[in-house]
């Protein structure tokens, strides 16, 4: 049996398609600057590159963190728990025998808990409080077939 | 007709947890990093901005209420001239618009914030400096700039230390307009909620994309106009200079090249709004959604194609003045759409007049005048003839004040409620409209008179022939300004300060995501995206 959640950033633009977006406004702004440098006027240009340059941090800035999520993979071999943020990527392999779920409680921005053997992940940073829940309840369930099943 | 208190539904899976504490005091202004508290800053900047520009506007007719000089010798008469234009383009209009996005644009699109909240806070604290420079140069010798907003040289090259101080103003604007661009591109791109594809947007947002981007593609073109004066000032540069090998016609091609897609800047949001504003009064979606994104993109593109029509007088090949009067015609194609779509959404719509929808109707009247009046002036040999008179004030006025001007009344009348959890008195918006709509008439109309005889702009004194049109036009003016008076203290402080509560949806027409969350909005919205459907 495996069963798996995938909790996720919401982004609306992959960064390949951000990647696109920003190719569109540097052809506009360069296509500018471009024409005016054919006319002698260069300044153009370089203020065309600074803002272009600051644009592109900008959008890299974003786009790192886009495809941001955490997993959580629960299978025959043990609980696996991946976080991923911008190059960062952290794994956590539990013992589903062992892992102890901490529902959030009415509380605001509460985290889903998972402890076992004295290791704690927090997971839910990405989604709302509802689907914190959601997703917490349906794990402590699965985590209760697995005990059952063993 | 506004729905009773109440009828709230939240979009599932939103949150709105405005539960926990925030800064207050003055920490919670200069640290600002929430959408909602900047876009209040830029709104309350470029109203203090709009009275500042208002005021300057009067003491202009003030003297051109009788032929002679009266109040202000020539020199101060064109500081006034040239303060005002720049006062209102660059801190009330654009500003203005900054703040809507920094409001709605979220509320929108289902985000949290504005994808770079710090940015935001400093591409807002950049104007307020820009102002000060703007304003103080009054008060260093020579006075303030006296070449027009549009800065020509050699004029602008000969002036005092009050010109560099507008340099460093237009390029701390500049660099403002720069980063909020930005994060505007990357918020509406990046931060769409789930469901919310490109072309399921709110032409608000669809609007303020393509300004966006106009703005990205822009800017560098009005830093080099200014930087080039800057340097042929005090660098010996002499790129203005025909005695040392320059020609100032250039500077009118670079800054021109900003200049007109400059003028779209400070419409296609408005446009934005209008689209926003009739669908939710006449009850029906927009006509033509997709026909009016293609439109708003058109019109960008288009802008960056007609920058010589300013430039018809100063000696222009036959086929360069006919490729720049039938582009500049061809604006009309994506605007008329424009037009008759909105015309197309009223039409057997349940209509009804609150104070937004009838400066949206209004907007369309008094803008499709200036439009007219463009397409006119497109035209090279009318052009040739009205060149620098009454005409030309009269139609970017009409695009301006009628246009943008009331585009963003109707906009404050819709989201008002949504700002400030308060309804607003609809009687005192209505005497508001009405006297906006008949002093922006009486002021504005009889300036195409003027110019049609002959009266050119930026003179401080005339012939005895224009006094009656002139007397009409001061007297508009002020009527007109002691309007927006009314508006401020009767309106805008009563509004802020309490009133009817207002609903999370006080329109029963409107649609979109900002009417799902309560009235005021709550400082955090959208925390984690809706989805939507």
């Amino acid at each position: 049996m495996t069963r798996e959640w995938t909790l996720r950033r919401n982004c609306s633009l992959s960064p390949r398609q951000a990647a696109r977006a920003y190719a569109v406004l540097c052809l506009g702004s360069l296509a500018v600057a471009v024409g005016f440098l054919v006319h002698g006027i260069w300044f153009v240009l370089a203020f065309s590159l600074l803002e272009l340059a600051l644009v592109g941090l900008a959008m890299l800035v974003h786009a790192r963190h886009a495809t941001d999520h955490e997993r959580i993979d629960l299978s025959e071999s043990g609980l696996l728990v991946t976080c991923v943020q911008a190059d960062r990527r952290d794994l956590v392999r539990l013992d589903p025998l062992w892992t102890r779920v901490v529902v959030p409680d009415e509380r605001p921005r509460t985290l889903i808990q998972l402890e076992s053997r004295g290791v704690k992940v927090e997971i839910g940073r990405f989604v709302d409080d509802t689907r914190r829940r959601q997703v917490a309840r349906e794990l402590r369930q699965a985590l209760r077939g697995v005990s059952v099943m063993r | 007709m506004p729905t009773t208190a109440g009828s709230s539904d939240v979009a599932p899976g939103s949150s709105h947890a405005g539960e926990h504490a925030h800064p207050h005091g003055w920490r919670r202004w200069l640290l600002a990093t929430n959408h909602k508290d900047i876009g209040t800053l830029y709104l309350w900047f470029s109203l203090v901005m709009f009275m500042a520009g208002g005021v300057l506007a009067l003491l202009i007719r003030l003297e051109l209420f009788q032929p002679g000089l009266q109040f202000f010798q020539p020199e101060l008469y064109n500081q006034f001239v040239t303060l005002h234009g720049l006062v209102m383009i660059f801190g009330a209009i654009m500003p203005a618009f900054v703040g809507f996005a920094n409001w709605m644009v979220p509320l929108q699109v289902g985000a949290a914030d504005m994808a770079f909240a710090r940015m935001n806070n400093f591409s807002f604290w950049l104007l307020p400096p820009a102002a000060l420079l703007l304003l103080g140069s009054f008060f260093v010798p020579g006075g303030a700039n006296a070449a027009g907003w549009t800065m020509y040289p050699p004029l602008s090259v000969q002036m005092g230390p009050g010109m560099d101080m507008t340099i460093f103003a237009v390029h701390l604007m500049g660099v403002s307009s720069i980063m909020g661009a930005i994060n505007i591109v990357t918020t509406i791109l990046n931060l769409r909620a789930p469901g919310m594809s490109l072309m399921k947007m709110p032409m608000f947002c669809w609007t303020w994309l393509i300004t966006a981007y106009l703005l990205i593609a822009v800017m560098p073109v009005l830093a080099t106009a200014v930087t080039m004066i800057l340097t042929d000032r005090h660098f010996g540069t002499t790129f203005f200079n025909a005695a040392g090998g320059g020609d100032p016609v250039m500077f009118q091609h670079v800054f021109w090249f900003f200049g007109h897609p400059e003028v779209y800047i400070m419409i296609l949001p408005g446009f934005g709004i209008i689209s926003q504003v009739i669908p939710a009064f006449a009850r029906k979606p927009l006509f033509g959604y997709a026909s009016m994104v293609y439109a708003t993109a058109a019109i960008a593109i288009i802008s960056f194609i007609v920058w010589a029509h300013h430039m018809f007088t100063t000696g222009m090949p036959v086929t360069g003045q006919l490729f720049f009067m039938y582009a500049t015609m061809l604006v009309a194609v994506p605007t008329g759409v424009k037009v008759f779509n909105w015309v197309a959404t009223m039409w057997k719509g349940s209509l009804s007049f609150e104070t937004p929808m009838l400066f949206a109707v209004g907007f369309i009247w008094v803008f499709t005048i200036g439009g007219f009046t463009g397409l006119i002036l497109s035209v090279a040999p009318i052009d040739i003839q009205m060149q620098d008179t009454y005409y030309v004030v009269a139609h970017f006025h009409y695009v301006l004040v009628a246009g943008s001007l009331f585009a963003l009344f109707a906009g404050y009348y819709y989201w008002a409620p949504k700002w400030t959890g308060h309804m607003i008195d609809e009687r005192r918006g209505k005497f508001h409209f009405w006297n906006s709509l008949v002093w922006v008439n009486v002021t504005f109309f009889p300036m195409h008179f003027l110019g049609l005889a002959g009266m050119p702009r930026r003179y401080a004194d005339y012939p005895v022939q224009f006094t009656d049109f002139h007397a009409v036009t001061s007297a508009g003016a002020f009527l007109f300004g002691l309007s927006q008076v009314y508006w401020l203290f009767r309106v805008v402080i009563p509004n802020v300060r309490g009133g009817p509560p207002a609903p999370p949806k006080p329109w029963d027409g409107a649609e979109g995501l900002e009417w799902t969350v309560p009235s005021p909005a709550p400082f955090h919205t959208f925390e984690t995206p809706p989805l939507v459907k």
